[in-house]
């Protein structure tokens, strides 16, 4: 008896140090990593590398093409992704209950959407955007190949948000003879706006990380975009380009790559303050 | 069938309890109205007239039925997910199941106050003009000569004249359940409907609902679901009382509301209204 | 224009944009289809396995090397992010005071959040470098390995945190009442509990890997090549992909999407298999 009490005191102690022995080797190679990123690229931000193009393939110079086919691309992605997404989001939460078959069809979809590796999304985008459309390598194809990544990540979020508006708005908006476009625009939007700007900032941060999909359908040129239909390269792109192909081309990738984690990091702030600022003080009547 | 006709098919055989008829123009007429929500009965062949121009109440336990009968009246069951209907319902002779019927300019003719009050969240001011404007209301001056006078109508405008662009849930829980009947008179309706609209409230802010409730009967037709019978003898010209048979809610008894007080017909609700059940 | 026109109009907008939006993912596999078809035509189905390897220039297609890399480096990081996974959340839960939890849970939060590239590029030039000092040259799967487990890691930590929040306190009560130690708390009553969630964890994240390219693309040292030890450098399909995706044409471009379709069924059928472990719970 009391044997096995004190084995299973010393499999208790045991099992504590287990885990915090696996708490801190975690934190500690993340702390590694972010604190590598950080101290090497504290060294190459400047304001000249945010508004210098960049020269020597990458090496020297800057990047200030890059953030603006960034921004481009992101810009056409959320002006596919927003219209659509929240017309989506609205039919499911508004106008399909649970058991309707053309909303279970569309969510089932858009989950499976959800967990597509982006190289095969990329992979669609090249064969559509860029071949099938005609658009070539661009910041349009691009572009459109992300909105794909972002709309089901962004109609998730936006339809939680108008499921979670309480009936109560509507039966009474119902009682007083609104028209549904009234309702929606003047009471539920309004209502569901934070969680689906929350959902939209998701989709930007999932945007704005990716890579693998905006290899061969926004292209790699360096330049300063002139149109839409340019090839232009994105941030992580450039740190791929600049790590991989271009030896000595460290220095300014560590550079981009806290640029972008300074912007995802900003990206995650936002979330956070507007979860907190919005959702927990949301209670509606006395 | 005509509606009409039906009526008065209606009127000339029905075996009623108490010839509500004579006394008071009908404004609901209903025919057997059932409804089931899924396979689930909520209501059973409620046949009921109800008169213009008086306060009626709705009684019984809860889960009788009560209110799934006032979501029928204002075909509110349209919002509700596999809510289904049977039998008919007349408004002023005209066929509340028709197809054809504009329902929001219907329900702009009836106003609905509900147990929670729900002001929409913005201000006090657009809380009353949007319905207004929906409904055509383009005026400034019109608009905002409503807006006083339904505030006044409720007891409001002193309270919030100086705020009217303040969030309306910055009311408290009385204030808000006021702006919400408030919003309902602007449309100038034919017939108030409320679902136990002093629940909510605490007893003072339920007690000046009440009062207001008695004072608009005197204007407006006012149909109340009501589980407090205290307050159903206080304002209630009418009492229809209601009871769950078989899991469905079903209209046992209807008249004035001294005779279902004093001298009830049925044991059911002479049981109910003594205490004694329910 | 009456409102309620305007209110039908709407409803047809709506239902275009839910169309669009939910035919996207046959779009996407039918496009996948299109382009594979030369392939799955002109080269028997065989080829991709038998051929004697992946010189697609002069037509040979074995997709088996870059198949087997990226079953290793998948199976390889679930081995290690799992446990310390599950560990991390356990830890968050029921080892850390309060003021410890929260920061390592942002912490695990942010790291969710860091992109592909990045570990990549960290990889690239912090691991490689590493391994390369004992066991050059460094690019292999065991750098694919450890990359892929940092990225995978967070996923399985959060979903698992967010199971475990899900556990009756009143379990957590009647095991303190008992006096259960901590350990045989979580081992005993926790663990068991939060299995549906642990499970979907780990097929979220076997998902995230298989499907990964970057960070793999950038560590791996892309040798086609079935690997013999941890030191080899591997390619998986994924980088296969981002590798030759740029100057493919023909038969080479359609074998390419012909890996993509592969890559398809592997997510697919762990979706199935996802579903299956937790009884065909629906979205609610």
């Amino acid at each position: 008896m009391r044997d096995a009490l004190a084995v299973s005191r010393s499999k208790n102690h045991l099992a504590t140090a287990v885990v915090w022995t696996v708490a801190i080797v975690v934190s500690a190679s993340f702390l590694l990593l972010i604190s590598n990123i950080v101290w090497e690229g504290m060294g190459q931000i400047s304001w000249t590398f945010l508004t210098d193009t960049p020269r020597n393939a990458g090496r020297e110079g800057g990047i200030a093409p890059i953030l603006v086919s960034t921004l481009l691309i992101l810009a056409v992605c959320i002006a596919v992704s927003v219209p659509i997404g929240l017309g989506a989001a609205i039919l499911l939460a508004e106008y399909s209950s649970d058991q309707h078959r053309f909303g279970r069809f569309i969510r089932r979809s858009l989950d499976v959407l959800a967990g597509m590796p982006s190289i095969i999304i990329g992979l669609f985008g090249n064969a559509f955007f860029c071949i099938t459309l005609g658009l070539g390598f661009s910041i349009l194809s691009g572009g459109l190949t992300l909105a794909c990544m972002v709309l089901p990540i962004f109609i998730r979020a936006a339809e939680e948000g108008f499921r979670a508006v309480p009936d109560a708005y509507r039966h009474n908006a119902a009682a007083l003879g609104l028209s549904q476009v009234t309702t929606l625009y003047h009471v539920l939007l309004p209502v569901a706006l934070p969680a689906v700007v929350v959902g939209l900032i998701l989709g930007i941060g999932r945007a704005l990380a990716e890579t693998a999909a905006l290899i061969f359908t926004s292209g790699y040129v360096d330049r300063m975009p002139g149109s839409l239909l340019d090839s232009g390269r994105a941030l992580s792109v450039h740190i791929f380009d600049l790590s991989m192909n271009v030896p000595g081309g460290e220095r300014n990738a560590y550079g981009a790559a806290l640029v972008l984690l300074i912007l995802l990091l900003t990206i995650n702030l936002m979330t956070h303050w507007i979860m907190r600022r919005f959702f927990r003080s949301r209670s509606v009547s006395p | 069938m005509r509606p009409s006709n039906l009526l008065r098919k209606m009127e000339s055989q029905a075996p009623q309890p108490i010839p509500l008829t004579e006394r008071a123009p009908p404004l609901f007429v209903t025919d057997r109205l059932g409804l089931h929500y899924g396979s689930q009965a909520a209501l059973d062949a409620v046949t009921m007239t109800i008169p213009a121009g008086k306060i009626t109440t709705l009684i019984g336990p809860s889960g009788c039925g009560k209110t799934s009968f006032l979501y029928c009246l204002s075909r509110l069951t349209d919002q509700l997910d596999d809510a289904r209907l049977s039998g008919r319902i007349l408004f002023k002779n005209e066929d509340l199941h028709d197809r054809a019927l504009d329902i929001m300019a219907l329900r702009r003719r009836m106003g609905i106050v509900f147990q929670k009050p729900t002001p929409f969240p913005f201000s006090i001011q657009k809380n009353i003009e949007l319905p207004l404007r929906e409904h055509g209301v383009r005026d400034k001056t019109q608009i905002t000569a409503i807006i006083e006078q339904s505030l006044q109508d409720v007891g409001l405008w002193n309270e919030v004249k100086d705020r009217l662009h303040h969030s309306a849930l910055s009311l408290s829980g009385g204030q808000q359940q006021r702006l919400c009947i408030a919003r309902a008179l602007a449309l100038n309706p034919e017939v108030l409907l409320m679902d136990e609209p002093c629940s909510a409230l605490d007893p003072i802010s339920s007690g000046v609902v009440e009062d207001l409730i008695k004072d608009l009967g005197k204007q407006y037709t006012v149909i109340m679901v009501t589980h407090n019978l205290p307050q159903a003898k206080r304002v209630a010209n009418d009492v229809a009382f209601f009871w769950m048979r078989n899991g469905a809610g079903q209209l046992i008894e209807h008249g004035p509301a001294e005779e279902i007080f004093r001298d009830p017909k049925d044991p059911l609700t002479a049981e109910y209204v003594t205490g004694a059940k329910g | 224009m009456s409102r309620w026109r305007r209110d039908k109009i709407l409803l047809w907008a709506l239902r275009s944009c839910a169309c669009l939006a939910g035919t996207l993912l046959f779009l996407i596999v039918l496009f996948l289809f299109i382009e594979a078809a030369p392939a799955l035509s002109n080269i028997a189905f065989t080829h991709f396995i038998t051929d004697t390897g992946w010189h697609p220039v002069e037509g040979l297609y074995n997709l088996s090397p870059m198949l087997m890399g990226t079953l290793w480096a998948t199976l390889g990081a679930l081995l290690v992010a799992t446990p310390l996974g599950v560990l991390s959340a356990v830890f968050c839960h029921y080892y850390a005071p309060p003021a410890v939890a929260t920061p390592y849970r942002r912490l695990i939060e942010l790291l969710a959040g860091i992109p592909s590239v990045v570990y990549g590029f960290w990889g690239l030039v912090m691991v490689v470098p590493f391994i390369a000092q004992y066991q050059p040259p460094g690019a292999s799967l065991l750098a694919g390995i450890i990359v892929l487990t940092l990225m995978i890691l967070p996923t399985i930590a959060l979903i698992a945190d967010a199971s475990f929040a899900n556990v009756p306190s009143h379990y957590l009560h009647s095991a303190a009442a008992l006096g259960l130690s901590r350990w045989t708390t979580v081992a005993q009553i926790i663990l068991p509990t939060a299995k549906p969630g642990l499970i979907t964890a780990i097929v979220l994240a076997t998902g995230r890997a298989i499907g990964e390219t970057m960070a793999v693309l950038m560590v791996c040292g892309n040798v086609v090549n079935a690997p013999q030890s941890v030191f080899e450098p591997i390619r998986t399909l994924t980088a296969n992909i981002a590798l030759e995706m740029a100057y493919a044409v023909g038969n080479h471009r359609a074998a390419l999407f012909v890996s993509g379709l592969a890559l398809l069924i592997m997510i697919v059928a762990l979706i199935i298999l996802a579903e299956r472990a937790n009884g065909h719970r629906q979205h609610a």
